[in-house]
């Protein structure tokens, strides 16, 4: 009768310390190291903002409707980034009409219709290449064909071409988020269109676009955003720093053919004034452009959560 | 085949087919046992034999409901679906010939003591020796699979079923040298058609296996008498 | 027009000599559909070879056989759904009707109108019950003003329209999985098919809806011949008048496998006693 219990007892223990196990080493030193990079990310972040914030905060809150319509002026007081701000919309707008159903084209083109040959599959390495490409290169390249070999249409160095030159920037990430997502698309849809008798571009139009489009949109809006930040093309398609312009009003056609700014531009050329008062000014500056960029991600929000409750 | 499936499964349909080996062993040493104390007037061996047949309907109940416990569970396809089928009935054919050899021992109690003529005696023997032959065959050609020697048991039955008719003979020309009396006449006119039943349930064992191994239904002597009939009386 | 067309693969040299744009037809027979000495190639690989099968009309045909096979290949081949996988190629004849449907002038969006289809996952349209049903028959132009009744008898003939009707305009995908695929089932019925291809249709499916489905195919017999492939033995012998067996062969030097139709007859034969050794055994289960 013994000797099993003194067994029980034995296996118990051997159980309980077993169940408790030994400590994890590397997994905790693992799981410290990601939570110091989470941290760093988030002070980095948090150190920029509250810097901008507090040099620019008395800009924003004391004079924002005379900021935002004023010109650029030689006294910080004064200056506004009204034209900074018609430049970057004039951007967004060329950028949608131009980069956005040209990209989504090509994507639906790669991914539904193009057979898988070696041609399609270099075609597609050199747009993933061409998405990792320093927006300094676009920038002469648009230099070369919108500023001088289509200058009869663009007008030279003109909004139109800072805008053209930016819109083909952003068309490699536009073609690979949007071929991503038409990826995503389960093919178990697409044979489900097939099998009752629709053809290529029924099932497409039909099942796949609707299907692909939150993260067709996500992807595009987002890419926006980064479009809107961009100088370095701008600067090399001739935008200039200061006041420019002359056809008045928000948004009139005929600023296409002009001269034009971009936030960017401003913020970069106020940043290097040294005259009073513009520091606080290139603060104000930023978070303007940090308002607009952070708008045009909330529709791609937006606009994704409506899609996918439709879905 | 290299990797089988549904091991456990086979494993238990050959446990099935070794115990209805073994019910058969059985059932022909039951047949030579009732012959013998039908021979020597042996009332004990007569008397152990009945009493016998009770642990036999037990082991045949346990392969039915084996068998039955793998169709529901198993849901056997083509050869195993038919052993099994096949099998079922066979079990049924072999407790009917366990009871037919109980039925010539119990014969064999009521005619004790009174004595039977010696040409009885040899046809008695021959028939026995005959029908063990057809049920052992019977047990062969299943062990084996064999179709077409379980097919052949129709013909090797014939031999039994003459002398079953010889000894109907003997027995009325004996009556007339010698009167015999009612009870031992009546008892062994019966016990020579146990015997005769006996050799037939051996036949449909072996179209079973024949079954087993075709697939194709025996034909029932029914339909060839139908078919017969009409071909000589077309409506 | 069609890109179809375009990327269809080579057309088989039966047709070849066919001047283009004349169906040719060969004299009638019972079967609806007619595989003929049908070979399947994946690029140069030989995936299934010499398919000779008769689907009579009003029949359910079961494919059986263990996976790579083929079985699903020759299912897809048998309304030209293999179209749609890059550089799958066809020899020899697919007869629908007479007409085989691998020759030039034969249109395959017109052949899926004709010949429907099944799958393995319910995969409804993610758009509401009614969209579902009247996708088919919008595309091809068919008058909207019966779209109300096409719904109720396309979904009556599924054995869904008690437990939807109530909820048309609702979302497909709020159906749980059994109802999904009769949804399915429902879809390709309204484009007025008259053959059912179904690809392991209840897989994905528990009991109780698979016996509603298998319920469902013995009803829809009497308008439509069906053709099944399921990796379900009992189903094949439940369902089907008619099975299939498929197996892999596997070639020594390259060790390529290539599908191969071993044995095709009446369901009952197949599962009680198959001609070939085979078949045998894949149903009893001693596969090696």
């Amino acid at each position: 009768m013994a000797l099993p219990t003194i067994l029980d007892r034995g296996t118990a223990e051997r159980v309980r310390r077993d169940l408790k196990g030994s400590r994890d080493l590397s997994g905790t030193l693992f799981r410290t190291v990601l939570q110091l990079g989470l941290l760093l990310t988030v002070v980095i972040l948090a150190v920029l903002l509250g810097q901008v914030l507090s040099l620019g905060w008395g800009t924003v809150s004391g004079r924002l409707g005379d900021f935002l319509t004023a010109e650029s002026r030689s006294r910080a007081a004064e200056a506004g980034v009204f034209q900074g701000l018609r430049g970057t919309l004039w951007i967004a707008i060329i950028v949608t009409i131009v980069a956005f159903p040209l990209g989504i084209a090509a994507a639906v083109y790669l991914e539904e219709y193009a057979p898988k040959t070696r041609l399609t599959n270099f075609i597609e390495l050199n747009i993933r290449n061409l998405a990792g490409v320093p927006s300094v290169v676009y920038g002469i390249l648009a230099y070369t064909i919108f500023v001088t070999v289509l200058e009869p249409v663009t007008g030279g160095k003109t909004a139109l071409s800072g805008a053209l030159a930016v819109a083909v920037l952003v068309l490699p990430v536009v073609i690979i988020t949007s071929a991503e997502a038409i990826r995503a698309v389960p093919s178990s849809l697409r044979e489900a269109g097939f099998g009752v008798g629709a053809t290529r571009w029924e099932v497409t139009r039909s099942h796949v676009l609707p299907y692909a489009a939150p993260g067709i949109l996500t992807g595009t809006l987002l890419s926006l955003g980064r479009a809107l930040g961009e100088a370095a093309p701008l600067i090399l398609v001739g935008a200039i720093p200061g006041s420019v312009g002359y056809s008045g009003g928000l948004l009139n056609p005929a600023q296409l053919h002009e001269q034009f700014t971009a936030m960017p531009i401003v913020i970069a050329s106020w940043s290097t004034n040294a005259r009073e008062g513009f520091d606080r000014a290139t603060a104000a500056a930023i978070i303007v452009l940090l308002v607009v960029v952070l708008m045009a991600n909330a529709t791609a929000i937006i606009m994704r959560n409506r899609f996918e409750k439709k879905r | 085949m290299a990797d089988e499936l549904r091991k456990g499964f086979h494993r238990d349909l050959e446990t099935i087919r070794r115990d209805l080996v073994r019910l058969a062993a059985l059932t022909t040493e039951m047949v030579t046992r009732a012959t013998d104390a039908l021979l020597d007037g042996d009332a004990v061996t007569a008397q152990m034999i009945i009493d016998g047949d009770d642990v036999l309907d037990v082991r045949s109940l346990e392969i039915e409901h084996a068998c039955f416990r793998l169709l529901a569970l198993q849901a056997p396809m083509a050869a195993d679906l038919r052993v099994l089928a096949a099998t079922m009935r066979i079990n049924g054919y072999l407790e009917r010939a366990a009871d037919l050899a109980v039925n010539i021992a119990k014969g064999a109690m009521r005619i004790q003591g009174a004595d039977i003529p010696a040409r009885l005696r040899g046809i008695i023997a021959l028939m026995s020796d005959e029908a063990v032959r057809l049920l052992r065959t019977a047990t062969d050609a299943y062990l084996d699979g064999d179709g077409a020697l379980g097919a052949a048991i129709e013909d090797m039955d014939n031999h039994l079923d003459q002398l079953q008719r010889d000894f109907i003979e003997a027995m009325f020309a004996l009556h007339e040298t010698a009167a015999m009396a009612v009870q031992p006449a009546v008892q062994l006119a019966l016990i020579s058609r146990y015997y005769e039943r006996i050799g037939d349930h051996a036949v449909s064992i072996g179209e079973r296996v024949a079954f087993i191994e075709t697939g194709l239904p025996a034909e029932p002597p029914a339909a060839e008498r139908i078919r017969r009939r009409r071909a000589a009386h077309p409506a | 027009m069609s890109t179809e067309q375009v990327r269809a693969p080579q057309r088989p040299t039966v047709s070849r000599t066919q001047p283009e744009g004349v169906v040719t037809e060969t004299p009638a027979s019972p079967a609806v559909l007619q595989a003929d000495d049908l070979h399947v190639y994946y690029g140069e690989f030989l995936a299934v070879k010499d398919v000779d099968l008769d689907v009579p009309p009003h029949e359910i045909v079961a494919m059986i056989g263990p996976s790579g096979c083929g079985k699903s290949t020759v299912l897809r081949c048998l309304n030209r759904m293999n179209d749609l996988i890059e550089g799958c190629r066809v020899t020899g004849a697919v007869r629908y009707h007479g007409i085989d449907l691998y020759q030039p002038a034969v249109n395959p969006v017109e052949v899926r109108r004709r010949i429907g289809m099944v799958f393995q996952k319910p995969n409804p349209f993610p758009k509401s019950i009614y969209e579902n049903i009247v996708f088919g028959p919008r595309i091809s132009g068919m008058p909207k003003a019966g779209f109300e009744e096409l719904v109720e008898t396309s979904l009556r003939k599924a054995a869904l329209w008690d437990e939807v009707k109530d909820r048309l305009k609702s979302s497909a995908l709020g159906l749980s999985g059994g109802q999904q695929q009769r949804l399915c089932i429902a879809r390709a019925i309204a484009s007025n098919p008259d053959v059912l291809l179904m690809d392991e249709p209840c897989s994905a499916l528990d009991p109780i809806a698979t016996g509603r489905i298998e319920d469902l195919m013995h009803e829809l017999k009497a308008d439509y011949t069906i053709v099944i492939v399921t990796h379900n033995m009992q189903q094949a012998a439940r369902v089907s008048d008619k099975t299939a067996f498929f197996t892999v062969e596997v070639n020594p030097d390259s060790d390529r496998r290539t599908g191969v139709l071993v044995e095709y007859d009446d369901t009952e034969k197949i599962f009680s006693a198959p001609a070939d050794q085979r078949t045998e055994n894949y149903v009893t289960g001693r596969f090696g």
